[in-house]
């Protein structure tokens, strides 16, 4: 039995590196693929254009998919445990929304000031509003029915039509739909830095990585651990709030994504959350990336956003997931 | 050594425990009967802190209560509660590992993998640690919360209905380990026990509840008696007797 240990610990180990040779792969061609193509032989050789090309777009845009795909992945995976329910996720309890509604409120009364106001009222909006959700949803509906992202959607659709009344009163309805649709053409040197905030907030989800799987186990169990559970609780929802902002502002909205990785990450490597913190970032930036290059081909050399194929496929995986775990 | 005073609870208006005062000894097994309802999970419950009590206070060797940090109780006491286990994928492995982490905080030290390893070896887990627990059997998921109980390694050891749903070699194997950690490792275990031919048997001191209040406690031999348990259960009791085992009989 410790030899089929270690041979799982080499597995484990395996995978990863492949996945982390994939995703090398992927960022390569993530930085060589658009309009202006960079030839991989000339790599060597860059000529000045190319370089320009890539520190101003091509090296923005691609880390900015790594990091969203591994934050909002990693984002999904917390929500999922301290909500005790696989259908949890940003985009299914409103959060995308109360972030939208949060920096429409900080455009509406400071206009003048910078992004970090922005991301402040965010941050400030989705805590609440997702913790608001996650709670009074848990008392009214039983755990793991479908019934519950059904109805964090509509709350979401809620929240969404207020920002819509507000978009329409203050006449920024095409502003606002422009920076919501999730989209990494405008990731650009000088628009995007704010992105690497996701780096220490990795750190700190790693760090209580332990206490966020005790807490799935519930507030007892927790308790008798010594862990305080509220603590936790409050602890992972500031830390998804300030990923989700984070992404929503230097992208726009990306659905779907934070709910299906999670999930398949589960259902290959369990819910502990310590030992598949690096599955699910990587498959969440190997996700991103990928449905990033189709969009940047499938019209070339115009492009589809992100957000519309990540939807989409987000949106049947999700009902293929829904109908296998209610069979 | 716990001490209970004039010890009150009610939820929603409605009485659960009424003054209740009790001398828990320490190092032995201390069993919980009593008919359903009675308010024994209760008093596991505001003996762990998960709950605050109304009235009166419970004194843990000599120290309040609620004067332990949440981080000092939880390596004073464990809690092995039945009901509501989410469905986590983790392994045996790693729930045992949970067990640790009062003492380590999440980075295992060699004497933590050590008290893990003996716990997985003492509950007989060596050969599915690696398995998920929501495909064990309830048996085996029972002896692997009782895994994590011992490599918690608390001095005072709470058990809720540890015999629930168990046939009759997991309960005598659960009991038995109880015997154990009583008498090789002198924990206090406090364990709720419906079958009350295993709380004869095995348990050193019995606290009978009903209704709310403690109706008798005493080492067992004094107060396992056709009289007490008649009282207690409501219904007719014949205690048959050797030198080795007492069963109270309660058929037909």
């Amino acid at each position: 039995m410790t030899k089929l240990y270690y041979l799982k610990n080499k597995t484990n180990v395996i995978h990863i590196v492949t996945l982390y040779f994939i995703l090398l792969v992927a960022t390569a061609a993530s930085l060589l693929i658009g309009v202006k193509s960079i030839l991989p032989n000339s790599v060597t050789l860059l000529k000045h254009s190319d370089l320009q090309i890539l520190i101003i777009s091509r090296i923005p845009r691609t880390v900015t998919l790594i990091l969203t795909g591994a934050g909002l992945s990693i984002c999904g995976i917390i929500l999922q445990q301290l909500s005790h329910n696989k259908f949890i996720s940003p985009t299914t309890s409103g959060t995308l929304d109360s972030a939208k509604l949060g920096i429409l409120f900080s455009l509406f009364l400071f206009p003048q000031y910078s992004v970090f106001t922005k991301l402040l009222f965010s941050v400030l909006f989705c805590f609440g509003f997702t913790l608001l959700f996650i709670f009074s949803i848990t008392k009214l509906a039983n755990r793991n029915t479908v019934l519950i992202p059904i109805l964090g959607i509509m709350f979401g659709y809620t929240l969404n039509s207020i920002s819509n009344l507000f978009g329409v009163e203050l006449n920024i309805v095409q502003n606002m739909e422009s920076w919501m649709v999730g989209n990494f053409t405008k990731t650009l040197q000088g628009q995007y830095e704010i992105i690497y905030l996701m780096l220490p907030l990795f750190v700190i989800c790693y760090l209580y990585a332990r206490k966020f799987t005790i807490a799935s186990m519930g507030r007892d169990f927790s308790t008798s651990l010594g862990i305080n559970y509220q603590m936790v609780v409050i602890i992972g929802l500031i830390l998804t709030s300030i990923m989700v902002s984070t992404t929503i502002l230097t992208v726009g909205s990306l659905p779907f994504i934070d709910l299906i990785i999670p999930n398949i990450v589960a259902f290959i490597h369990g819910d502990n959350v310590r030992k598949n913190l690096p599955f699910t970032a990587c498959y969440g930036a190997l996700a991103l990336l990928i449905c990033d290059i189709v969009g940047r081909l499938v019209i070339y050399p115009y492009e589809i956003p992100v957000s519309m194929i990540v939807g989409s496929l987000g949106a049947v995986i999700f009902l293929i997931i829904l109908t296998n775990r209610n069979r | 050594m716990i001490n209970i005073n004039s010890l009150s609870k009610s939820y929603a208006g409605i009485p659960i425990l009424h003054d209740i005062n009790l001398e828990i000894p320490k190092g032995k097994v201390i069993s919980l009967i009593g008919p359903n309802g009675a308010g024994k999970s209760t008093l596991l419950v505001l003996m762990a802190r998960l709950a605050k009590a109304d009235n009166g206070s419970i004194i843990l060797d000599s120290e309040e209560l609620s004067n332990y940090s949440l981080d000092q109780l939880s390596r004073k006491i464990s809690f092995l509660r039945q009901q509501n286990v989410f469905d986590v994928k983790i392994t045996i492995k790693e729930l045992v590992d949970f067990g640790r982490f009062p003492h380590s905080k999440g980075q295992l030290t060699i004497q933590d993998n050590m008290k893990i390893e003996e716990s997985i070896n003492k509950m007989n887990l060596q050969d599915i640690k690696h398995a998920y627990i929501d495909q064990v059997s309830g048996g085996q998921l029972q002896r692997a919360f009782l895994a994590m109980v011992i490599a918690q390694d608390t001095e005072y050891i709470l058990l809720d209905e540890p015999l629930n749903n168990l046939d009759m070699k997991h309960s005598v194997e659960i009991m038995n380990t109880t015997r154990f950690l009583a008498d090789e490792y002198g924990k206090t275990v406090i364990t709720v026990v419906h079958d009350i031919n295993f709380a004869a048997n095995y348990s050193d001191y019995i606290i009978a509840m009903k209704n709310g209040r403690v109706f008798f406690h005493g080492p067992n031999k004094s107060v396992i008696t056709e009289k007490n348990l008649k009282e207690l259960f409501d219904i007719e009791f014949k205690i048959i007797q050797d030198d080795k085992v007492i069963i109270c009989n309660y058929y037909k």
